[in-house]
């Protein structure tokens, strides 16, 4: 970035002839390019504490040049304390100031790593960098590509330098400027590319000027934050279909609910006051139009992730059905209404919507790659084995029997809704779960505790994100507890339910052969972890040892404090045991659980 | 962190959120620090002295020491309901003897002694130590006590 004392006199569109203009301004870099000086990371890094003289100090600057470095070390200084948490930002990675004289015209340049600004997270901190600049001054943006120039700096500085400092910006091609001291370039063709502010040249500008050049792709690398995009009629009255039958099935009606959504969109408070008064109760009428004025509007500024219409569909995904969700998804995928690639990707798996294999990126003209050649010829097998590992894949049919046993699990928790563990119905009305597990409860005794628990089933993950309340029942007064064996033995408690339990869709689970059980078999457990919504963990041969003399079986299956008392399922669904405890060995720890085989010999006369 | 090894942790969700020791933690808890540190400081702190048999007053700071350690472990690793971790007791004592070995000390005024062997016991006691897991430390009693 480059600034000047005397930019407003030599700023483009102010009279004089861009020729000498941009004379000066080359000769200017050039010169700043010739006396980078570097300030000492250390400096930096005491960020309040850093002192102006003692920064000077350390770089060791005659007198003059010190002298002129005060005054942006000073704004360092504020820049620093008022970007406190931005700090590693600052510290690390603005690199160099430099500052060149020339005839009393005093020009600092600040250089700010490409890939420091196409991080998103260091937008906000790059507006910090204003401080740097006086109100009213013009600032030259250079940046080594401006194809990669990053649309979210763009945003930034569009958008608000010169609203809030009446800051005059114009974005520079480095690469450009350093071509345009070879063959003689059209100068004022070459003004051009200031002209006008706030916007980037287009390709045919580029062309015209240095045709030599290769631009990267047909959009000159990521698209400008000014840019819109169009939609076609069809997928615009799609779109303004499906916002349209959320908000006439609204309870609060179809202008409180668009009111609502513009509101939990994230969006620029004034955008969101402009639009909030066109709203006229027709639930169709009303989508088209906040379809058309999203589309429109291009980016959301507020979070430049997303476009307008990406924003709003993001909320209204979340109160939609999974057909039209995937509708909906479809359209955010083919229009690229997520601006980051990475919220595309983790939307299209969340919704399983297939995408077509992106085109492999064209190699950089400029920076091309040291040349490859593969010398073997490598087999198929081979070469998959350089990829990264692929997700296992899962059968549906598996996936659906543990749904089905997930509703004979339930989270044990405290009368106060403390979770303690997992347990889950062995037979109607009784739910096996381990001794440890109801100990924890509070009371005077064992039966008591038993009699203090609440047994939550389905309490799982909803489609909204949070936990459902679930289905929740509490022992039987009358009798909570029918039996149980200690820690040291086979660590399980058997509590009764009360008897509404019957009326309820929950049932029990199927048995199995339980010496089915080998070593190097499949383990799956099906449980409350850390006391959340329920989880399956999943192992194809987790079972590392079976010792049917101690009732115990050890696996690698994960679980976690919470899964205690969570059954243990064999590959066909059938339990084979409770998980209890997790113990460590030579390295590393495997988990255990209690064989159900020596428990039902003792509860059979339960069941 | 509790100094005493944990080999079993019981998963109910009250159980906290800690997990049972891998290598690492083992062979730190397996360690007496704060022991070693003293013998440390002792061992300086007599050989830094003048007028007094440095060769005895070592030999007898390292027994005094060396009894201190199984009682030091001992108290550290006590929870009320558990048993004592007497694996734990017995490789920590033998650590501290196996430091002492490696840093010279009194060891050092034996003919057979020389540096380098200090150096291999250490490094051959401190791989394979923390891959012995005691199996006196059964956590079934603290979880039905609580």
């Amino acid at each position: 970035m480059l600034t000047s004392a005397r930019e407003q006199q030599h700023a483009p569109g102010s009279g004089t002839e861009p020729g000498e203009d941009l004379s000066e301004l080359k000769n200017g870099i050039e010169v700043a390019r010739a006396t980078v000086i570097t300030l000492p990371r250390r400096a930096i890094q005491r960020r309040k504490a850093v002192n102006v003289r003692e920064a000077l100090r350390d770089m060791r600057l005659p007198s003059e040049v010190k002298e002129l470095l005060a005054g942006p070390l000073r704004q360092l200084n504020y820049a620093i304390d008022e970007a406190e948490v931005h700090s590693r930002y600052l510290a690390a990675d603005v690199r160099w100031i430099s500052v060149v004289r020339r005839d009393g015209d005093v020009r600092h340049l600040l250089h700010i790593p490409g890939t420091v600004l196409k991080n998103q997270n260091n937008v906000e901190a790059f507006g910090y960098l204003r401080c740097f600049f006086s109100k009213g001054s013009t600032v030259y943006i250079i940046s080594p590509k401006l194809g990669d120039f990053p649309h979210q700096s763009y945003a930034l500085m569009a958008a608000e330098w010169p609203l809030s400092d009446n800051v005059k910006i114009y974005f520079i091609n480095w690469s450009w400027l350093k071509e345009s001291a070879g063959p003689d370039p059209d100068l004022n063709a070459f003004a051009r590319l200031f002209e006008p502010p706030l916007e980037s040249p287009d390709d045919d500008q580029i062309l015209e000027i240095f045709p030599s050049i290769q631009i990267p792709n047909d959009k000159g690398g990521e698209p400008n934050v000014m840019a819109r995009f169009d939609l076609p009629t069809q997928d615009v009255e799609r779109l303004a279909l499906a916002i349209a039958v959320l908000a006439s099935t609204s309870p609060v009606g179809p202008t409180a609910y668009y009111r609502d959504l513009t509101s939990r969109a994230g969006l620029p408070l004034n955008w969101v006051m402009e639009i909030s008064g066109t709203w006229t109760g027709n639930a169709i009428a009303d989508a088209r139009a906040l379809v058309r004025w999203a589309v429109a509007r291009g980016v959301n500024p507020a979070d430049i992730r997303y476009t307008t219409l990406g924003s709003i569909l993001s909320v209204v995904l979340d109160s939609q059905g999974a057909e039209e969700q995937n509708s909906t998804v479809a359209l955010i995928l083919a229009y690229d209404l997520y601006r980051d690639k990475d919220l595309l990707a983790s939307l299209a798996t969340r919704y399983q919507v297939p995408t077509q294999l992106s085109e492999p990126a064209a190699a950089d003209p400029a920076q091309p790659g040291p040349a490859f050649e593969l010398r073997e010829q490598m087999g198929d097998l081979e070469l998959q084995g350089l990829l990264p590992h692929e997700p296992e894949l899962l059968d549906v049919g598996f996936l659906g029997e543990a749904i089905k046993r997930a509703a004979s699990i339930c989270r044990v928790e405290t009368s106060g809704g403390k979770p303690l563990g997992t347990g889950f119905l062995v037979a109607r009305r009784l739910l096996l779960t381990n001794y440890h597990v109801v100990n924890f409860a509070p009371g005077k005794d064992f039966g008591e505790k038993a009699r203090n628990l609440v047994l939550r089933f389905r309490s799982v993950t909803a489609a909204t994100g949070r936990e459902a309340d679930g289905q929740p029942y509490l022992p039987d007064p009358a009798r909570p507890l029918l039996g149980f064996s200690p820690v040291q033995e086979l660590d399980y408690a058997l509590i009764q339910i009360e008897d509404s339990i019957t009326e309820g869709n929950l049932m029990p689970v199927e048995y199995g052969d339980f010496r089915a059980l080998t070593k190097g078999t499949a383990l799956n457990i099906l449980g409350h972890p850390e006391g959340g919504p329920m989880k399956l963990a999943l192992s194809g041969n987790g079972v590392v040892g079976v010792y049917r003399e101690a009732g115990r079986v050890q696996y690698a299956t994960r679980a976690l404090n919470g899964s205690s008392g969570s059954p243990c399922f064999d590959d066909d669904w059938h339990p084979v045991a409770i998980h209890h405890a997790e113990r460590a060995k030579s390295f590393g720890a495997v988990r255990e659980g209690i064989l159900l085989e020596p428990i039902f010999d003792q509860i059979r006369n339960f069941l | 962190m509790s100094r005493r090894i944990i080999t079993t942790q019981l998963q109910a969700a009250e159980a906290g959120t800690g997990s049972v020791d891998g290598y690492f933690n083992k062979l730190v808890k397996y360690i007496p620090g704060d022991i070693v540190g003293a013998w440390i400081f002792a061992s300086s702190a007599i050989k830094e002295a003048s007028g007094v048999p440095t060769t005895a007053t070592l030999w007898i700071a390292f027994a005094v020491l060396l009894i201190i350690t199984p009682l030091w472990t001992w108290r550290n690793t006590k929870p009320p309901a558990d048993p004592p971790a007497r694996t734990q007791i017995i490789i920590s004592t033998v650590s501290f003897a196996v430091w002492v070995f490696a840093l010279g000390g009194p060891f050092a005024t034996l003919g057979f002694y020389r540096p380098l062997f200090g150096s291999l016991i250490l490094v051959l006691f401190s791989l394979v130590v923390a891959m012995i897991t005691p199996r006196d430390h059964a956590p079934a009693t603290r979880a039905a006590q609580t």
